[in-house]
């Protein structure tokens, strides 16, 4: 006691200070260590940060960090409350109501109002067609209605899956983005999410700072940098060299290079997408039934997913509903699925010939887009085709050119694409595949021809999207889904690719996100970084 | 010589306008919708045909490059269908990254590809001559792609001195200076071989002129003999393979800053050319031919500096 007096309550304070800042910031409960900057290798810089306008994956990684949603996903992809604290719906599903969380506020410290909902979903219907990306996601809606903490949403039809689009809807501040415009917001947006916006120099990188008033949680680190690092090898450098901390789309070419790094861990799950091999019906022989047995008979599937995807960053389909999304009926469509049988493709060749609807050197044409992947599933598919001995031909292009020769051609051929679904429910998925016409004149359909062929598709999707019972549409799904891929074989599903995230061992309660997005502060994980 | 660079730039008018023909025509002519890209696969009728219509991609195409000249003409370059803003806004944002590099890897080219020029050419057929020309032929063989993951396995991940991709920003800062160092030395291996075997083959001729003959019988000393008289005379070639070989080192530049993550404008053209942004194309080839002209200008002046005979001529022409 004696000695502190000598040294004065000012020198102690001044030690106690120093002491503390020998030790470092005291750790959270649970050993957690905020702080930090958490810098994040990403595959394509964004295009816009207002949500309202652009939807590519990019600039939705980067506006996700920065605002919220009325509804969210937990780490099942089930829907959940996030700035809405609970939603119901009329009897007939045209009607919806969400009730707005009170306390929340923008980066700018404005509460956050069912006004401002009302508002950012308005000026999504409001712009031109072509303005925003996302109006066609949200055309249901005839009238929106702010009344005291609630949201009101009147559909111009009954719309089962409407809760799900709203997950992809970030909500603004009305008054800043009235005040500054929309190419202004797009460059300085402010939103309530857990990350505020700090600065973009475009194509280098996007700073965001912790928002300490973030209503869910205080984030735990204090920066994150998004750096767009295109070429897949140099962002997995990036991380071997401890330049970034998290990378994403980890390419099948560096993941056996990164596993076994130490200080590098990598982080998969189940991806949203479904990729297909599918048949131009706008001429035989693609349009003839046994033609595609026949070529679901010769090809090797399974050899062909594990060629190409030789570290397991894929799973084969069976069905054309991802993982996570319901329903699942992936038993019954893998029981059903025509094994490979070279002795069945070749009877069936032979079947086809006598039949008149092919001749033995017709050319089959296979037509892939550029990328790797669709290229080495293209040359399997021409090889097993040539073993039965038909005529096979393989036809790559660079993917814009591939689009538009898919979309708007009548020139039949067998083609690969992709689908990832704009919301989490079966009508994202099957009118995106097969719905045909006015309510969703998809490209989907159009590709496969089958606006012509089988009008009763679109009954069944029609049908679904307006029931509220659960139980009901996914009946309806099953069996939609069993007529179109195992009746009729309008696609053979060829995989499921899995999301994989590279990140520095350092990187705490992370987990990937099955929509490709960064998943930093949720109502289930808060990131940190051990250093 | 105002004279001359007015006429110059004069000329210049119709091979611009030249040049945005051929490149508007070129892009047009690729298959691909812009708009069916940029919405993708999943985009409805309505959607797309809203986007073109907004895009005026559904106007001949006549009247859509005499829109594009017009504006042009005005300054006025469109606005990128990505990214929505003035192309203008959007090229100009990232050039000063591209020119940065560009010149770093000048710099370093002709820094280490003329000194070791004069050096092979003085010592002719010694080792040091034949590990020049391995040098040079190495550069010439090594594809950019492949010697940037080289350089960054070993600067950055290995050695850790360097670091990996990005620009740390201006050139004058210290972190600016190390990360412009891996892509400016991929870079520079387009220009450094031909840089040294020219300024070879170039001090070699001069070497055997009359006046350096007539320079050393004078008995002055051999350095003034090399720089003053021969080199000086040897540079002319040099200077002229700088200027054309500034448009190669801008296409290499495209590569470069893809692989290396640099934020310049080939990165956003390669992007813009997968996403069928036909704005952002144009104006990116029509500012760098702009770039490669008044580099040529700029080489065409320093012939008068280094040279009187040249001075003289176009004072004349003019």
């Amino acid at each position: 006691m004696k000695t502190l007096k000598a040294i004065g309550p000012g020198a102690f304070g001044i030690a106690l200070i120093l002491a503390s800042l020998l030790i470092g910031p005291a750790p959270c409960p649970g050993g957690v260590k905020p702080g930090g900057t958490l810098r994040i290798a990403v595959y394509a810089d964004a295009t816009s940060l207002d949500p309202g306008g652009a939807n590519d994956i990019p600039s939705q990684k980067a506006y996700n960090l920065l605002f919220d949603t009325l509804l969210a996903f937990d780490r099942g992809m089930q829907l959940t409350g996030h700035v809405a604290t609970a939603w119901k719906a009329s009897q007939d599903s045209k009607t919806w109501t969400f009730t707005i969380r009170p306390g929340i506020t923008f980066h700018d410290g404005t509460a956050l109002a069912a006004e401002d909902v009302a508002f950012s979903f308005q000026r999504i219907l409001n712009a031109p067609e072509a303005a925003s990306q996302k109006k066609s996601a949200i055309a249901m809606i005839e009238s929106i209605e702010a009344r005291g903490n609630e949201v009101i949403f009147r559909l111009k039809y009954s719309f089962a899956p409407f809760p799900g689009t709203t997950a992809q809807i970030q909500i603004v501040p009305r008054n800043v983005a009235k005040e500054v415009g929309n190419k202004s917001f797009a460059s300085r947006p402010v939103g309530s999410g857990p990350f505020r916006f700090v600065e973009w120099i475009k194509d280098d990188h996007i700073t965001l700072d912790r928002y300490d008033q973030y209503w869910l949680k205080r984030p735990h680190v204090d920066r994150v940098v998004l750096r767009p690092i295109p070429e897949g090898t140099v962002r997995a450098m990036s991380l071997m060299a401890g330049e970034v901390d998290i990378v994403d789309q980890v390419s099948s070419e560096t993941l056996p290079k990164l596993r076994g790094v130490a200080g590098v861990e990598l982080l998969t799950t189940a991806g949203l997408n479904y990729y297909w091999l599918g048949f131009r019906q706008y001429g035989p022989p693609y349009n003839n039934l046994k033609f595609r047995q026949m070529v679901y008979h010769a090809i090797d599937m399974d050899g062909a997913i594990k060629t190409i995807f030789p570290h397991g960053n894929a799973v084969r389909a069976y069905s054309a509903v991802p993982p996570l999304v319901w329903p699942t009926d992936e038993k019954f469509l893998k029981e059903q699925a025509l094994p490979q049988d070279t002795a069945k493709a070749k009877k069936l060749f032979e079947a086809l010939i006598a039949e008149g609807v092919m001749k033995r050197d017709t050319k089959v044409l296979v037509s892939m887009a550029n990328d790797p992947e669709r290229i080495k599933l293209g040359e399997i598919l021409v090889t097993n085709l040539k073993e039965i001995g038909v005529n096979a031909e393989l036809k790559v292009t660079e993917t814009g050119s591939y689009i538009e020769a898919a979309v708007k051609g009548t020139e039949p051929f067998i083609y690969s694409l992709f689908s990832v679904p704009r919301y989490l429910d079966p009508d994202a998925i099957f009118s995106w595949l097969f719905l045909s016409g006015p309510n969703g004149s998809t490209h989907g359909a159009k590709i496969l021809g089958l606006a012509e062929l089988d009008p009763r598709i679109n009954d069944a999707i029609e049908k679904a999207r307006v029931i509220s019972d659960e139980a009901e549409r996914s009946r309806l799904y099953t069996a939609l889904q069993r007529d179109v891929l195992i009746e009729k074989l309008y696609h053979i599903p060829a995989y499921h690719r899995t999301i994989v995230l590279g990140k520095r061992s350092a990187v705490q309660d992370l987990y990937p996100a099955p929509n490709d997005l960064f998943w930093l502060v949720t109502s289930f994980s808060n990131v940190w970084i051990d250093r | 010589m105002l004279r001359y660079l007015g006429k110059r730039l004069f000329y210049a008018v119709p091979t611009v306008l030249c040049v945005v023909f051929a490149v508007f025509l070129l892009l047009h002519l690729i298959p691909g919708d812009p708009a069916q890209v940029m919405l993708g696969v999943g985009a409805s009728d309505r959607e797309i045909t809203a986007l073109r219509e907004k895009l005026g991609l559904d106007r001949p195409l006549t009247i859509q490059f005499a829109r594009y000249a017009m504006g042009v003409l005005r300054g006025d370059l469109g606005d990128s269908f990505a990214y929505r803003k003035e192309v203008l806004q959007v090229v100009l944002e990232r050039f000063p990254a591209t020119i940065e590099l560009t010149l770093a890897a000048m710099v370093l080219a002709c820094g280490i590809g003329i000194p070791l020029g004069v050096e092979a050419a003085l010592r002719r057929r010694s080792p040091f001559d034949l590990v020049c020309r391995m040098i040079a032929l190495a550069g010439v063989s090594f594809p950019v792609f492949w010697l940037a993951i080289l350089l960054m396995y070993l600067f950055a991940v290995t050695l850790h001195l360097l670091p990996l991709s990005g620009r740390g920003g201006p050139l004058y800062t210290w972190n600016g200076l190390r990360h412009i160092l891996l892509p400016a030395i991929a870079l520079s291996t387009i220009m450094l071989p031909s840089t040294m075997r020219l300024t070879r083959s170039s001090m070699l001729e001069a070497l055997t002129q009359e006046y350096v003959r007539v320079a050393r019988s004078k008995g002055l000393r051999e350095m003034v003999v090399i720089y003053k008289h021969a080199f000086r005379n040897a540079i002319l070639p040099v200077i002229t393979n700088i200027g054309l070989q500034f448009g190669v080192l801008l296409g290499g530049a495209f590569l470069t800053e893809h692989v290396f993550a640099w934020p310049g404008i080939g990165q956003l053209t390669v992007n813009a050319i997968f996403r069928r942004d036909f704005p952002v194309v144009q104006g990116v080839i029509l500012i760098t031919a702009l770039a490669f002209f008044l580099v040529n200008v700029c080489v065409d002046i320093s012939y008068a500096y280094l040279d009187p005979r040249v001075r003289h001529e176009m004072v004349e022409r003019a």
